[in-house]
């Protein structure tokens, strides 16, 4: 009878790795293979509809479905820097935006100044509660040290802002070395 | 419609019934068994309950989704340390959590900022505020050092991201040694100051006493290669980095039940290594040692005037055939038998009172046969010269 009712039931293409895929890196069409299940099958049902492009966060091994639990999170960005870039994590939580970049702000003296201006917002980080407690931005290893030594005096803040924003040139608003 | 080929089932596998997080140890209670497809198949699913019982999940596992046995793991030192690392929990400067993935360490003080160390495997956060991470043992030490001297913070990179910035490195560093050790036995080392401390990696490898304040007397007690931070009395410590080869085996024999008398007089401390594998006395101001298992031994010896001896010996499992010229007193059970020395004898050992007792009588010493077996009898003339013969009760 169970056979019966999956027979009737409609087709499901389902994504399978045909190898390993290690964290960080991103599925391409040919790290795929699909096959067909009942919709209703449980493996298909927690499948990704179309996972190629996507950054892998834990691992997927060969023969495995791919699963989105597997795949880029935004709430866990600290995990997928750039190569190359490191993620920082800012304390803080940057509230609701829709922008996608921000600057880095402090004080110098007692002006407020930008020690990174449009920096790319990777996420937000949050603590044992699951509560948002910081942003994460992408920042180049020496801005990192930068940023880092400049909150062992003050505290730092991250502001969304718009692209035209962030493309632009600001350096009334940078902090003097 | 789906075909009814798209239906075929394998054997069921065994799936988590609900997210299981990383490190976690699984119980059979938190999982099933569920339909695999045929198409779905795999050699490493896992297909009974019984076989992941205990077993500590690698990866974070999925409900429902079947288990592979690359994602489970045995005991937590493999499960977080890949060999020649070490665990190290670091406080952060906020409650945080962190996922596990990979890190720089930024070093900050007054001075300037630094990466102290680049692309560390973090296994994330154990409890709120601390995060945990897998280091090279050296590296390991290097990193709790600093975390007394400096404030550390991590810096998340991508995780397979293998590159570093040499430009933007910590300099300096704690100075390391490297130390080779032969397995079974060891080497002594004199340090200019008084040790503190000393915090071996993996015990395993290697076990350190302090044999006086400024003398360490290191143990390869098994091959491998492991670090160590050696605290002085006063400034950063020093790091070791020991490694302990199988190498040939010492060239002084003696057969347990025998009787070893070295050769430095006035000894006041002696010591064996491994400590079962002989026992050791000092008499008449010389040091003896009783052989009790087959295999290498190593012996530490100090004397009055502060100097350091270590003796390597194999220690054989039966007797070998006498060599050439080597004196052998044939006893009979019960009896006894008068040995005569050149010079006066002032002190004699036996290796086994069971096998045959001594007794110093003048010039001479009365060996006496207790029970059946071979062993060593030696014997001390007034100017410290040993001499040495196997007393055989048949």
């Amino acid at each position: 009878m169970v056979s019966l009712i999956l027979a009737l039931a409609q087709a499901a293409d389902v994504p399978v790795a045909v190898r390993d895929l290690a964290p960080g890196t991103p599925v391409r069409a040919e790290d795929l293979r699909w096959v067909e299940l009942a919709s209703t099958h449980p493996l298909a049902v927690d499948a990704l509809d179309d996972p190629v492009g996507h950054i892998v966060i834990e691992q997927v091994l060969e023969g495995e479905v791919v699963r989105a639990e597997r795949l880029l999170d935004v709430d866990k960005p600290e995990r997928v820097a750039v190569p190359g870039m490191r993620a920082l994590r800012v304390p803080g939580p940057l509230g609701p935006t829709t922008e996608r970049r921000a600057d880095v702000w402090t004080v110098r003296g007692d002006a407020p100044c930008t020690l990174i201006q449009g920096t790319w917002i990777l996420g937000v980080g949050k603590d044992m509660q699951g509560v948002p407690d910081s942003t994460f931005v992408l920042v180049t290893p020496q801005q990192a040290l930068e940023v880092q030594l400049a909150a062992m005096d003050q505290p730092l803040q991250v502001r969304p802002v718009s692209q035209a924003t962030a493309t632009r040139p600001r350096p009334e608003l940078a902090c003097s070395r | 419609m789906l075909p009814l080929t798209a239906l075929a089932l394998a054997a069921p596998a065994v799936a988590p019934m609900t997210e299981v997080p990383v490190y976690t140890r699984l119980t059979e209670s938190e999982l099933t068994l569920v339909d695999v497809p045929d198409a779905l198949d795999h050699p490493s699913l896992v297909r009974s309950l019984e076989e992941v019982e205990g077993l500590i999940a690698l990866e974070p596992l999925l409900p429902g989704e079947p288990l592979r046995k690359e994602r489970l793991g045995t005991d937590a030192r493999s499960t977080l340390l890949a060999p020649g690392q070490d665990l190290v929990l670091m406080r952060l400067m906020r409650p945080e959590q962190w996922a596990p993935g990979r890190v720089d360490l930024v070093a900050l003080n007054e001075e300037g900022a630094c990466l102290l160390v680049q692309d560390v495997r973090a296994h994330g956060s154990p409890e709120p505020g601390i995060l945990s991470l897998a280091l090279p043992a050296l590296k390991a030490h290097e990193l709790r050092w600093a975390m007394t001297q400096l404030a550390v913070v991590p810096l998340s990179r991508n995780p397979v991201d293998r590159s570093s910035v040499p430009e933007l490195a910590c300099g300096g560093g704690l100075s390391v040694s490297a130390i080779d050790l032969t397995h079974q036995v060891g080497s002594l080392l004199r340090l200019g100051e008084p040790a503190a401390e000393l915090v071996v990696t993996d015990p395993g490898v290697v076990v350190a006493e302090a044999v006086t304040p400024t003398d360490l007397w290191m143990h390869g007690r098994s091959p491998g290669r492991t670090a160590a931070a050696l605290h002085l009395s006063s400034g950063p410590p020093v790091l070791l980095d020991i490694s302990v080869k199988q190498e040939a085996l010492p060239a002084d024999t003696e057969p347990v039940g025998g009787l070893l008398a070295f050769g430095e007089t006035d000894v006041v401390d002696a010591r064996v290594w491994p400590l079962e594998a002989a026992q050791v006395s000092i008499e008449n101001g010389r040091a003896l040692l009783r052989p009790r298992q087959p295999g290498v031994l190593q012996v530490f010896t100090r004397t009055t005037d502060g100097t350091l001896t270590l003796h390597d010996l194999t220690v054989l499992e039966g007797w070998p055939a006498p060599a050439r010229g080597e004196p052998v007193l044939p006893l009979k059970p019960g009896k006894k038998r008068k040995v005569t020395m050149p010079a006066p004898i002032v002190a004699a050992w036996s290796g086994d009172d069971a096998v045959a007792s001594v007794e110093l009588k003048g010039r001479k010493a009365r060996v006496t046969a207790s029970g059946k077996g071979t062993t060593r009898i030696v014997l001390m003339d007034a100017t410290g010269a040993t001499s040495s013969l196997r007393a055989v009760v048949p």
